[in-house]
């Protein structure tokens, strides 16, 4: 008890609460700039998300957003991370490098991929060179998407490299020696030694980025401002435009809690293929 | 391990603790005391760039504290986070004594109260003062009454690269007027390559504010309407603004295309990597500010500007109007003292030199004057045509409005749908949200 | 004879060891400058004139100069800033190692009745978008007792707003850093401690005798996170933060990074500075990822 009270406590004030009077206004209409007390609505607010095609089209990019950014990313970061986990001098600089994107500021870097998408940008440049013509990338609602995501899985490389990282720690050296005197390929060693090792550490990297991921909004922001046709319009994205440049908190909760069920409903799908069989 | 009692009277202290923070303050948000009359003036000012903080700590604040004896500290808030923070501020009643935010949001802040009139402070000054101002002081008026104070102006023109008019044997001097010359320059200007605009003849803004701009400027252009005089109806489907719309698709659809910037999100790109830097257009439509930094980024380019235009037949109209205004709170202790700063900065002298710092279009039309609007032709346009500048409606829930005409719009000049059908759909969703604004 | 051949097999297993490590060094090596790509530019912008930003975009700027860092450095209100932001960082970086840390563990190894429950009430919290719980947290600063003037009940002052306080309230405990911890000690051997459990010894003992001194990686971990949240992180201190004696590094940036009018050469050297301690947190850290455990120590 004593080990998770100060932890619950918190968690309880800071966090529940808040998170409980949101979801009260998700039955009222409020705005904080109003002076008198919210008005219920009953379930107004969500009866009204379920005929609103652009709250649907949102689920859906943040669903095909969340599901195109997390299997590449994981993959990339899980290959990083083992060979970022070979000791030799220097590999912290590696380590070190990597890490870079995730910690640098937003909009600083959004500039520079900007630039890159931008019509004279790199991308353009470099398909010149092998002759073919110039992209809209950012522009193009068929492509939009997708060049978000190539920033996002850039962004989220260095974390999901380190928590990888921490988790090959837990593999005890012996089972590889073991494994590779049992004259194991890589392959092997990898399937049957690194896999079922980092199975805890994989199972929280993936919820991570489902809930994260989820929750997409700044990259968005930045790059694209959730358009072309809305391409981009991501559910997190309506949130903070309904909540704070149109003051309605209350449709603005519905449409989180609603998010909230969706996500949980992915991460419990990935918590179950996760478990041990 | 398992205390089940224990764990309870946790939770029950946990909530005993927390709730009174919360409920104490959501109860009617008037608990604010205004703070004291004495004290130092509190201004939450839009924008935060070096220039513009330098001007209001080094400049216009020492100037105040001069005039009253008064001191004030000033918060700077980059313009897309000023609506949280006021949501915020406002929620737990820390509100400032002066805001400062753009005409779209000042209907809102009327309708929730959290704005101050400022009709009998305006009755003070001079009306030679009054006329100075143009049309920006109509920026801030809500149902005939003034809320807030513009302190710079804007207006959306197009630019245009006199050398490509002479490359294609157009005049420079002797520029567009009309909507219809402006679609025949573009279409002259404009470089093919089989099917694909290698350069544009001009490029719009294809941002949702951007695109509601321009469409307004067009629809006024043309003789249109947003909405009826008492904001009660949608008038932007008519015959005019489908007009006005079909001429904005043209731009894009049909066999010959002038402009190549849809989706595009130039507007976040560095000045020097603006289409009209880059040359891959020849006109752009864009407001003064913009113009001024592509300016700085490309000083050897022969930029020009057009004055306001309008459709044959029909008068110059154009976006513009108060860009930067000032409000105060109602709650605030410091009114008069609130006043007396927000007449500071827009006094002559005092805003020509804020307008010159930040690169601003100042308020006043008697501006025009100084040397440095003489010396800035995008800025010298601005002030010069300020008086075919208008403001969008001020009703509650414009900011939704925008975007879903926005929305609409974009669809329209995708192609996805007709003019007609686009501005009836959009007509039809603003109905709704004035009804239920209403 | 067999030591004959015993004598090349072990040298072609060296040096096959030899071609894999250069192998690996060599992916890294591509792998790395890829993914520093855009933040390399980004050093090259820093050292760009600032009237040349982006107008002559090559690598190697044509006049390197160090003007941006002294104008990221002197005309903005970074050193304050990064004292405030050091601060909160340090603070919840303590906070986190301390309370996420052993919460985590008994979530793992201490369960008790509800245990279950009460880890996936704290984790959801992690997926209610902020922009929804802002508004409430703001209001419990605000109104926070004895704070700023405030009262008993909260009221009558500004409370915990515009202080360092009020700004490291939401980074005290990460919900994410429980779930993670608790992960880590899943994939290590209950039994560890059971002998020492028979032997008498109390739990909290037993957690800072025994496992403890296994859980380097994963407080590097949670430090190096619970420092790169409070760093990065601007909507809270916008919010909460109104002087520039409360301002943290991420609202100091905003001065060159206004919308529709970016500085972007000094932006870019501002940024870069901002960098730096998050980096070095990162390298101290890392020095814990030490590939291999005792044996024994953990579960096959």
């Amino acid at each position: 008890m004593i080990f998770v009270a100060p932890a619950v406590l918190y968690v309880v004030i800071f966090q529940l609460l808040p998170v409980a009077y949101g979801f009260a206004l998700s039955f009222t209409r409020y705005s904080p700039l109003q002076r008198g007390a919210p008005t219920f609505v009953g379930l107004e607010n969500y009866v009204a998300l379920l005929g609103d095609a652009d709250f649907l089209n949102a689920l859906w990019i943040t669903a095909r957003y969340t599901l195109q950014v997390l299997p590449v990313t994981v993959a990339i970061a899980l290959l990083l991370a083992i060979l970022a986990n070979r000791p030799f001098r220097g590999v912290g600089i590696f380590r070190s490098a990597l890490y870079i994107p995730h910690i640098v500021s937003l909009t600083a870097v959004s500039m520079i991929w900007l630039w890159m998408y931008s019509q004279n940008g790199l991308f353009n440049e470099l398909l010149a060179l092998v002759d073919l013509g110039p992209q809209r990338w950012l522009n193009d609602p068929d492509s939009a998407l997708n060049g978000v995501s190539v920033m996002r899985v850039w962004k989220a490389l260095g974390s999901n490299m380190v928590l990888l990282l921490a988790g090959l720690q837990t593999i005890p050296k012996d089972l590889y020696e073991q494994a590779s005197i049992d004259g194991a390929t890589r392959w092997h060693q990898f399937r049957h030694v690194t896999l079922p090792g980092l199975r805890p550490m994989l199972i929280y990297v993936v919820a991570m980025d489902i809930i994260y991921l989820s929750q997409s909004f700044a990259e968005i922001f930045v790059l694209t401002s959730g358009g072309p046709l809305n391409s981009t319009t991501t559910v997190n994205y309506l949130i903070y435009t309904e909540a704070f440049d149109y003051s309605r908190m209350g449709s603005a909760s519905a449409m989180a809690f609603v998010l909230f069920a969706f996500i949980a409903g992915l991460t419990l799908i990935a918590l179950r293929a996760g478990r041990e069989r | 391990m398992d205390h089940p009692r224990r764990r309870t009277a946790l939770k029950a202290s946990a909530a005993l603790l927390g709730a009174p923070m919360l409920l104490s303050a959501c109860g009617d948000g008037s608990s604010e005391s205004g703070g004291d009359p004495e004290g130092d003036l509190v201004v939450w000012f839009p924008g935060t760039n070096p220039a513009e903080q330098t001007f209001l700590n080094d400049v216009l604040i020492p100037a105040f504290t001069e005039a009253t004896g008064r001191g004030a500290a000033a918060t700077f808030i980059d313009w897309p986070d000023m609506s949280t923070r006021l949501n915020a501020g406002f929620s737990s009643g820390t509100g400032p004594d002066v805001l400062g935010h753009g005409p779209a949001a000042v209907a809102d802040l009327v309708a929730f109260g959290r704005l101050e009139p400022l009709d009998s402070y305006l009755d003070q000054l001079e009306d030679s003062d009054i006329a100075d101002f143009q049309t920006a002081l109509d920026s801030g008026v809500v149902d005939g009454v003034s809320y807030a104070f513009p302190i710079a102006s804007t207006g959306r023109q197009i630019g245009y690269n006199a050398a490509h008019f002479e490359e294609v044997g157009l005049d420079p001097d002797a520029p567009v007027t009309t909507f219809e010359a402006l679609k025949e320059a573009a279409d002259a200007l404009a470089v093919r390559d089989g099917d694909q605009l290698t350069r544009a003849g001009v490029v719009f803004g294809a941002e949702p504010a951007s695109m509601q701009q321009a469409f307004t400027t067009m629809l006024w252009a043309n003789g249109g309407e947003m909405l009826s005089e008492d904001s009660s109806s949608v008038l932007f489907n008519s015959p005019e603004g489908v007009t006005a719309l079909e001429w904005y698709v043209s731009l894009y659809q049909g066999d010959a295309p002038v402009d190549n910037g849809l989706g595009g999100t130039w507007n976040g790109l560095p000045p020097a990597q603006s289409p009209l830097v880059t040359e891959d257009t020849s006109m752009l439509f864009a407001d003064p500010s913009t113009f001024q930094q592509i300016l700085a980024a490309a000083p050897e380019m022969d930029l020009r500007f057009m004055d306001v235009l309008s459709f044959e037949g029909k008068e110059p109209a154009a976006f513009g109007g108060a860009a930067t205004s000032l409000m105060i709170n109602p709650d605030s202790a410091r009114k008069d003292a609130a006043w007396e700063f927000i007449t500071l900065i827009g006094e002559a002298d005092m805003n020509n030199r804020y307008a010159e710092d930040v690169g601003h279009v100042p308020v006043r039309e008697s501006a025009i004057e100084s040397e440095y609007v003489q010396n800035n032709p995008s800025i010298a346009t601005a002030v010069e045509n300020s008086a075919a500048f208008r403001s969008n409606p001020n009703v509650p829930g414009w900011t939704r409005m925008r975007d879903t005409l926005a929305q609409y719009l974009e669809q329209a000049l995708n192609a996805q749908v007709s003019p007609q059908e686009a501005l009836d759909q959009a007509a039809a969703e603003v109905e709704q949200i004035i009804a239920e604004n209403g | 004879m067999s030591a004959i051949t015993r004598g090349p097999t072990r040298r072609s297993r060296m040096t096959r060891t030899r071609k894999a490590q250069i192998v690996n060094i060599v992916l890294l090596t591509v792998v790395t400058l890829l993914v520093l790509f855009p933040f390399v530019w980004m050093v090259s912008l820093a050292f760009t004139p600032a009237e040349s930003a982006f107008r002559d975009v090559t690598l190697w700027p044509a006049n390197p100069t160090w003007d941006n860092f002294v104008t990221a450095l002197t005309v903005g209100n970074l050193g304050r800033a990064f004292l405030n932001s050091t601060i909160v960082a340090l603070v919840a970086v303590a906070t986190n190692c301390f309370i996420t840390v052993s919460a985590g563990y008994a979530f793992a190894h201490l369960p008790f009745r509800g245990s279950n429950l009460i880890f996936y009430v704290l984790i959801a919290t992690a997926a209610i978008p902020v922009a929804v719980t802002l508004i409430p947290l703001f209001l419990m600063v605000s109104n926070f007792p004895f704070a700023g003037g405030n009262d008993a009940l909260g009221r009558g002052g500004s409370g915990l707003v515009d202080t360092l306080g009020g700004i490291a309230i939401p980074y005290l405990v990460g919900t994410m850093s429980i779930f993670l911890v608790r992960q880590f000690y899943k994939s290590m051997n209950p039994d560890l401690a059971e002998a020492a459990r028979i032997d008498g010894a109390s739990e909290f003992r037993l957690f800072w005798s025994i496992y403890m001194p296994l859980s380097k990686p994963i407080i590097a971990v949670v430090a190096i996170f619970s420092f790169t949240g409070v760093w990065d992180d601007l909507l809270w201190p916008l919010v909460v933060s109104s002087s520039p004696q409360s301002q943290t590094v991420q609202l100091a940036l905003t001065r060159f990074s206004q919308t529709g009018n970016i500085q972007y050469a000094p932006l870019m050297a501002a940024t870069i500075i901002v960098t730096i301690p998050v980096l070095l947190v990162f390298l101290l850290n890392q020095r814990h990822f030490i590939s291999g455990l005792s044996e024994g120590a953990v579960k096959g």
